[in-house]
């Protein structure tokens, strides 16, 4: 099974993010990638099995409402903790840029069968083709 | 509908039930929603507790759920009004990109239809699946199930569950055929089908 790659899990998670309707803990989320790079990289020998469950449980101890993006997050094969601070900033970047675009959407009067979820996803995937140079780095 | 009906599905009743707050200080919080409605603010209650620091984030949460799961039990009218395709459509959109394969997405479906029967409105259940998924098969994507799941669950909102995770099922299952395209499917693509099939939804209803 090939493992999704770490630009693609940044906008899936962004995504399920967006469509929440009490956000919370999104620094708690951007810190799952780093956890994960941490773990892959730890000496753990001949117990690296523990990597997936423990990497899992710490990305679901959040509220209910933040392990949907975190489990995304936690997905990808992160090479290195720069990898993983990429991403991390990638995931904060994207939703606040989504953000702000979905409102300027809205504000210049959306048709009503775009408003909201919609909208949000279609600004995801141009994000996604705007910032496509990022995951190169 | 008789007033005896929503005794126990009133938020003020939850918290108190919950043990989230006692007597003194849900009186705390009605006076204060009072105060403010003399002053022509229409404050929710459960908002009045939080920003009194009576209830945190995760005990707000348990109390929205507790209460939509009676409305749907007790079979209210109104109840059942949360129908929203997203959280089903963005569902469905998780394991269809995280995982690479037809047949991967298919057992992701399954494991969908599975927790659905499963978790019951717990969503806690979910977290847990999450963690056994990625215990029980090693390589990350086999949390996707559970990462769908919680997003059909969060928010407080699992008063459809088993309706919008089973939906979710059979988008996902439907989106298998797209892997097999001679081109590079990425989550872009299925941004744009996600935003276009809830335009298109909303348009017909």
């Amino acid at each position: 099974m090939m493992p999704i790659a770490v630009y693609d899990a940044v906008f899936v998670a962004a995504a399920v993010t967006l469509v929440s309707d009490r956000r919370g803990r999104l620094g708690w989320v951007a810190l799952v990638p780093l956890i994960a790079a941490a773990a892959a990289l730890a000496p753990l020998g001949d117990h690296r099995y523990l990597i997936a469950p423990l990497v899992a449980l710490v990305a679901t101890l959040p509220p209910v409402r933040a392990a949907a993006p975190a489990l995304v997050l936690a997905a990808p094969a992160y090479g290195s903790l720069r990898a993983a601070l990429l991403a991390a900033a990638l995931f904060l970047v994207t939703v606040w840029l989504a953000d702000g675009l979905d409102r300027r959407v809205e504000q210049r009067g959306a048709a009503p069968s775009w408003r909201g979820a919609p909208a949000r996803f279609l600004v995801l995937a141009v994000l996604y083709a705007a910032l496509l140079p990022v995951g190169h780095l | 509908m008789p007033g005896d009906a929503v005794e126990g599905l009133r938020i003020r009743d939850l918290v108190v039930e919950l043990g989230f707050v006692d007597r003194a200080g849900l009186e705390q919080a009605l006076e204060v929603q009072e105060e403010l409605h003399e002053q022509g603010v229409n404050a929710h209650l459960i908002d009045v507790l939080q920003d009194l620091g009576l209830l945190d984030d995760d005990q707000r949460d348990q109390v929205v759920i507790n209460q939509e799961m009676r409305l749907v039990l007790a079979e209210i009218p109104g109840g059942r009004r949360d129908h929203r395709p997203e959280r089903w459509v963005t569902a469905a959109l998780v394991p269809a990109a995280l995982i690479g394969t037809p047949l991967g997405v298919l057992a992701a479906a399954a494991v969908l239809a599975i927790g659905a029967w499963l978790v019951r409105g717990q969503t806690w259940r979910w977290v847990a699946l999450g963690w056994l998924a990625a215990t029980a098969v090693p390589g990350t994507p086999a949390a996707a199930p559970a990462a769908a799941g919680a997003t059909g669950t969060a928010d407080g909102a699992p008063r459809e569950l088993a309706t919008t995770l089973l939906r979710a099922a059979a988008l996902t299952a439907a989106l298998a055929p797209v892997r097999l395209l001679p081109v590079a499917v990425t989550p872009m693509h299925y941004l744009v089908a996600a935003a276009l099939a809830l335009a298109l939804l909303r348009r017909l209803r």
